[in-house]
């Protein structure tokens, strides 16, 4: 079926030259003029008040030019508008180690160092709350006294669909375990970095480490109290993100209200330290969960109760607490379902998105009491998986519509491409063999501020001379959505790649985009490029019409919506924002090798001619694309938390080695089924699950941020263990696509779904392997070998 | 506007004459210095603040600290500058003292290794999860004794100058191998030439590591001929890259004349003070299994560990039995 | 002034001039004493393709060749470099020519975020020309001096033994 030239081929990044020679550049690489350098004074208390804060000495330091405390911001601000929560520096209180107190500008940066010396700042210790049962302890003293919690609650999420009680009396196991998880964070490795270039008139051109410019644009206006269209955010080549990067930021903040104060550009950088007091990671999470099982039945109810720590701010917390529950309604239809969901304000870094956001941990829990159903029950953990996943075109209990679902024979590929058959329970001890299954959003299909402006636009130009343009305000994060948005301008277009450029993240010159987050950027940035291609297609298609004398196409007509699971269809449709899947472009043209050609003439005429012929009028070429997700979801309160427009499913099988004297834990092998839907290209989605599963293992056996008083302890990459090349496995990807008919050229996402089955799979390996399991990760040698010892004493 | 002072001031000198003839004049100005060599160990110190020397005196222009000579008797000089990387590809080396060589390729990383001496890596400053830290995360607990201050976030009841001292570890990968090979360190300052063993050159405190005086330098590293001793070192990281040891064992065995096991030796790093080194001789035991016994319930009873890495402090104890007896393993030495 | 420093030197603290070769242009700069390489590179060359991920040589990012060797920039006094060859990764390629390393991190798929990939490069660059035929081990090695977040390393691993091969062909 695929004739494409492009879309579907492996593709190198579009920029990868740049970035082999050293010529990208990041934040930091970029020298503005006559610049400032910023530095932030950061609190050594993870809870106090603030007397008084005194710059004197500081601002009579020759050499600097400002110095801001508290009281110059007088806004708070978060990337949700349900908890703007977080002051650009602390006003009256501090909250965590490492909070932004005061920040300096001077000639230079170690002036400015020297400067933050000087700040006398005068606190009161009080006591720090610093794990969630004492959070959860009622207190005169909340953190966030505004919530008018008695206790240091931020957000409670209950839901309940069916009856779980009735669904556990239907259930022949039924296992109910703790589990325990600590702080993970994201480890990029391009620490956050800002530069502030400012005009004659006070207009602010921000450049910044971030993978949401869009948010980052609304949120300077405001705390900066000047008008939205004097900013202008530019985020350059970007060294990781993995939702690090996805809130606004204090440094932002500063650094802006540094060069208005100043009236010069400005630059801020972070340590590596300060990015772990940043941090924004994945939450510590305490969590109860019970599972119901039956052979005949599948899974009959599933509960859970979480407790989740988000440090001292509310970042994303909100769709934290609820994507812990909701994302359990795949990859198996869990037809009775209860969870609450309770995210706790602490004196420690805030927690945020982090890959796999909100479903990471959960996930764990429920597939390895899911293991422990199926191998009581006497059946085969990945055959039994396999009959249950999600069956297309179906909705789940919370009314999640299920669209397209590849997994089904991915697994199948993957169980026999792994030998799964010959090895499952019949390793010699110490050697286990492990899967797990997990699903993922491919963007929410809600925005995060309430608008009816598109998901995703994309404005398309075409040159005189053939030069493709497309203005996406999509971010690049080191992902490829550059690249994969050119990939679908050419195809469609039938030009080279190397005539399309990308120009994005730039909110003065790009249309909206939410950001890279959930990922979202491939399915709606996407489909608006696509979308915006077709639309340039069509242009040419009449130009060439008149050029060879040719009556004009006539397009079909948008077919009606099938049926609830089929809102788009393959048709583009330009009234509803939405193109179909498959590109059945439909005008009876052939664009290729610098020529279009009329298939039923076989008439043709240059590419470049039919430009100049369709430019002649406007004398510019240019279209836009949008993508709108379809009317999705239940009417119940929180009913919008998890839709989206199409899930992507994953399931990996590992092969570990556990060394019985030392406990140690080595992946030797991992196979993957992922359906990402069409693999757009596939050279990206190999990386991204590869990636994914190097974030996944290093969560699963070493990865954990230590708190000691509330200050991160291990706040650098040496004690911070992130895997190294000898810990990572080859990795088996078996195909597994399916052809979404709402994704853009059917595909759905890859980027952060794999990431969540991979640490239950690495669990259920070593029970494989040494018969323990364990509740508590990381899964860490002492951990493993504590196990089995009191497996043995028994 | 004046600029801020450097941090420190730096010099290069050209002899080692010229170097100890600075040391001389420095130390009698009551020498605020440090010696650098490769660094590595340094400047991340310096720039966390935990050592603050106003002035770096750099090794790398002394042609006497570099170089490596083999002695027809089998004997080597190694000079303190010899890089690790250096020491670890080195084939003749490797026939001499592969162990030595190998624990040097487990240092840090590559380009690290191609900077840092192997008279660095002897000197290696003991670490704690509370001293390598920023000023900031120091001071939240109140700063440690290694960093100045009057408290040991460690052995709550510490008092700084009395037993039990700072409890930093000794970290050095090549300190246990080159013990177990007998090493003498060549030692020159301005009162002149000595010779001393490494075997005497290591103190059980986290602060004053050793004997070294402040104004001396490690010229180099003597190595008897190898003369029949395997040894075999392997450190305890969660990663197989980068890590610091939070155990490493180096296990010696030499053949007495009749070609079974003579000698059963230990040096162990990562997990006190100091390096220990015990020696076992052949005769005072009934079997080899008898040795090794010996030689876990010596390492066992004198480690004291604490909760101050990646490994819990009951997990690295126990670590070091099943690491002697894996180094058994590998040498073909009982069970 | 230069840095052979005779051993009285008085002005040790103050800035120096310092010469050295960058990327084959001999370079002469005042510095002060204890600026890092990595620093004197970005900031006072321009040289921004030698990335700082920590500054404490924890991620390896900010790796050069210094005479053929590479080396953490972060951790060089700059003080210490005179009369060395310094080669970042914009000396890398030969004009437009890329080393077969670079080609094969970009045809790979080993280059996400680019962050890592200086480094990767110059460690590389360094490996082929010490041991043309790397094996398994030494190409794992080699990598390891570099923190990666994005690509959980495989493909860098398949863009070494690609360049491996690649070498192997040339000179059989
Ligand atoms: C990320 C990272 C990981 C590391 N991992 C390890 C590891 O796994 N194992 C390990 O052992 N080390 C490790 N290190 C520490 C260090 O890199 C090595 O120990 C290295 O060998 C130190 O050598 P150097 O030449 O760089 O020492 P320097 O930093 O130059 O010096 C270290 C100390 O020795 C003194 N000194 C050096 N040479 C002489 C001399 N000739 N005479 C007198 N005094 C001298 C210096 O004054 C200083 O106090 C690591 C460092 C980093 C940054
Ligand atoms: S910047 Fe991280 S090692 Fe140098
Ligand atoms: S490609 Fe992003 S860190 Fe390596």
């Amino acid at each position: 079926m695929n004739a494409y030239r492009i879309v579907g081929t492996p593709q190198p990044q579009i920029d990868a030259r740049d970035k082999v020679t050293g010529r990208a550049r990041y934040t930091d690489d970029i020298r503005l003029p006559n610049c400032l350098h910023a530095a932030i004074l950061r609190s050594p208390h993870a809870s106090a008040r603030i007397r008084a804060i005194d710059t004197a000495r500081a601002i009579a330091l020759p050499g600097v030019r400002a110095v801001l405390t508290g009281a110059d911001f007088e806004r708070t601000f978060g990337v949700l508008p349900i908890s703007k929560d977080e002051p650009a520096l602390a006003r009256e209180r501090v909250r965590y180690v490492g909070e932004p107190v005061a920040a300096v500008a001077a000639e230079t940066a170690a002036l400015a160092a020297a400067a933050l010396a000087l700040i006398a700042v005068d606190y009161l210790p009080t006591t720090p709350v610093l794990d969630v049962r004492q959070a959860l302890r009622p207190t005169d003293d909340p953190l966030h006294p505004e919530l008018s919690h008695d206790n240091n609650l931020h957000k409670q999420v209950e839901q309940c669909f069916g009856d779980p009680e009735a669904g556990f009396a239907q259930a022949s196991v039924v296992f109910e375990k703790r589990f325990s998880f600590p702080s993970v964070t994201h480890a990029f490795t391009e620490p956050h970095a800002v530069q502030v270039e400012i005009d004659g008139r006070g207009n602010l051109t921000v450049y910044s480490a971030t993978q949401v410019p869009h948010y980052v644009h609304l949120a300077l206006a405001q705390v900066l109290d000047i008008d939205e269209h004097r900013v202008r955010v530019i985020k350059p080549h970007l060294g990781g993100g993995f939702g690090g990067k996805s809130d606004p930021f204090p440094h932002e903040m500063i650094a802006a209200r540094l060069a208005l104060v100043t009236g010069r550009n400005v630059r801020l950088r972070f340590s590596r330290e300060d990015v772990f007091f940043s941090h924004h990671g994945r939450h510590p999470t305490q969590l109860t969960m019970k599972l119901g099982f039956h052979p005949g039945r599948g899974i009959t109810a599933l509960t859970g109760d979480f407790l989740i720590d988000g440090g001292a701010y509310g970042s994303f917390g909100v769709v934290t607490t609820y994507y812990n529950g909701v994302l359990l309604q795949g990859p198996y239809p869990v037809p009775n379902f209860a969870f609450r969901c309770r995210r706790m304000y602490t004196n420690k870094p805030m927690c945020g998105a982090m890959r796999g956001h909100g479903g990471v941990n959960p996930r764990f829990a429920s597939e390895v009491l899911m293991d422990m159903a199926l191998v009581q029950s006497g059946l085969d953990p990945c055959q039994a998986r396999i009959d249950l996943i999600h069956r297309e075109n179906t909705l789940t209990i919370n009314e999640f519509r299920i669209t397209s679902v590849g997994l089904k024979r991915g697994l199948e590929e993957a169980m026999r491409r792994s030998d799964w058959r010959d090895k499952y329970g019949k390793l010699p001890y110490g050697k286990g063999i492990g899967v797990a299954c997990g699903f993922f959003i491919s963007g929410s299909a809600l925005p995060i501020h309430r608008n009816r402006r598109p998901a995703s636009t994309v404005r398309l130009t075409l040159e005189f001379d053939g030069a493709v343009t497309v203005y996406s305000g999509a971010a690049d994060i080191g992902q490829g959505s550059d690249t994969v948005l050119a990939m679908m301008a050419a195809e469609v277009l039938g030009v080279d790649l190397g005539q399309v450029k990308v120009v994005a993240a730039d909110t003065r010159l790009t249309p909206v985009d939410l950001g890279s987050y959930s990922s979202r950027v491939t399915f709606m940035a996407g489909n608006a490029a696509r979308n915006a291609a077709i639309r340039m297609r069509r242009l040419l298609v009449a130009a060439a019409c008149r050029l060879l004398e040719l009556p004009a196409p006539e397009y079909r007509a948008p077919a009606p919506p099938e049926d609830r699971f089929r809102q788009g269809g393959r048709s583009p449709d330009f009234d509803a924002d939405f193109l179909g899947a498959n590109p059945d472009y439909d005008d009876g043209f052939e664009f290729a090798d610098g020529r279009i050609r009329h298939l039923g003439s076989g008439r043709e005429t240059g590419f470049l001619a039919a430009v100049h012929a369709a430019i002649e009028g406007p004398g510019v070429l240019q279209t836009v694309g949008n993508y709108r997700p379809p009317k999705l979801g239940g009417s119940f309160k929180g009913a919008g938390a998890g839709l989206s427009p199409a899930y992507s499913f994953t399931a990996f099988i590992v092969e570990v080695s556990v060394d019985p004297d030392t406990g140690f834990v080595k992946v030797d092998k991992a196979t993957c089924a992922h359906d990402c839907g069409f693999a757009l290209n596939p050279l990206a989605v190999r990386g991204q699950i590869e990636g994914c599963f190097h974030m996944g293992m290093g969560q699963a056996l070493m990865e954990e941020v230590l708190h000691d008083n509330g200050a991160v302890q291990n706040a650098g990459f040496l004690e911070y263990k992130i895997p190294s090349p000898f810990e990572q496995p080859e990795i088996d990807l078996v195909p597994s696509t399916s052809d979404e008919s709402e994704g853009p050229f059917g595909a759905k996402e890859a980027g952060e779904g794999p990431l969540a089955p991979v640490i239950p799979a690495i669990a259920n390996a070593i029970f494989d392997a040494v018969g323990v399991r364990l509740f508590e990760l990381p899964l860490r040698p002492d951990r493993v070998l504590a196990a089995m010892r009191k497996a043995t004493a028994r | 506007m004046n600029a801020p002072p450097a941090r420190f001031a730096f010099e290069r000198p050209a002899s080692l004459a010229e170097l100890v003839a600075r040391l001389a004049r420095l130390s009698a100005d009551g020498g605020d210095y440090a010696l650098a060599a490769g660094a590595t160990d340094l400047m991340p110190q310096i720039k966390r603040g935990v050592k603050t020397p106003a002035r770096l005196i750099s090794l790398n222009g002394v042609p006497e600290l570099a170089g490596v000579q083999a002695r027809a008797d089998g004997s080597h000089r190694l000079g303190a500058l010899t890089r690790l990387a250096d020491l670890a590809g080195d084939a003749r080396l490797r026939q001499h003292y592969p162990a030595l060589c190998a624990a040097a390729g487990r240092v840090a990383s590559p380009p690290i290794r191609q900077r840092a001496s192997l008279g660095g890596n002897l000197l290696v400053d003991n670490r704690c999860i509370h001293i390598n830290q920023s000023a900031l995360n120091r001071a939240v607990h109140g700063t440690c004794f290694k960093a100045g201050g009057e408290t040991c976030p460690l052995v709550k009841s510490a008092v700084r100058g009395r037993l039990p001292q700072c409890q930093a570890r000794f970290v050095s990968d090549t300190a246990p191998v080159l013990l177990l090979l007998d090493a003498v360190l060549q030692l020159v300052s301005p009162r002149g030439e000595r010779q001393l063993p490494l075997s005497q050159f290591y103190r059980d405190d986290g602060m004053q590591r050793h004997v070294l005086a402040s104004d001396e330098v490690l010229v180099a590293i003597e190595l008897p001929a190898a003369d029949g001793l395997r040894i075999d070192y392997d450190k305890l990281t969660i990663r197989r890259a980068l890590d610091f040891p939070s155990l490493g064992v180096a296990l010696g065995v030499r053949a007495d004349s009749g070609g079974t096991l003579g000698e059963l030796s230990l040096a162990l790093t990562g997990i006190g003070t100091h390096p220990g080194c015990w020696r076992f001789a052949a005769a005072a035991y009934d079997n080899a299994n008898a040795m090794l016994d010996a030689a876990c319930a010596a390492a066992r009873e004198s480690a004291t560990t604490y909760q101050q890495d990646f490994f819990p402090r009951d997990y690295r104890k126990r670590m070091i039995d099943v690491f002697i007896r894996k180094a058994a393993q590998r040498l073909g030495v009982a069970r | 002034m230069n840095s052979g420093i005779d051993g009285a030197q008085p002005d040790a603290g103050a800035v120096r001039l310092l010469s050295l070769a960058v990327n084959g242009q001999r370079q002469q700069r005042a510095v002060a004493p204890d600026i890092t390489l990595l620093d004197f590179l970005r900031e006072q060359l321009g040289l921004t393709g030698s990335k700082r991920g920590c500054d404490l040589g924890e991620c390896g990012c900010c790796a050069v060749l210094v005479d053929g060797r590479p080396m953490l920039s972060c951790l060089l006094p700059a003080a210490d470099l005179e009369h060395s060859a310094i080669t970042t990764i914009e000396g890398i390629a030969a004009g437009t020519a890329l080393h077969p390393l670079q080609q094969a991190m970009i045809d790979e798929g080993a280059v996400q975020c680019g962050y890592c990939t200086p480094a990767m490069v110059i460690n590389g660059v360094h490996l082929f020309a010490s041991e043309p035929r790397p094996d398994a081990e030494a190409i794992r090695t080699c990598i390891s001096a570099t923190s990666c977040r994005c690509t959980g390393y495989n493909r860098i691993v398949q863009a070494f033994e690609r360049t491996a091969e690649r070498f192997a062909e040339e000179q059989p």
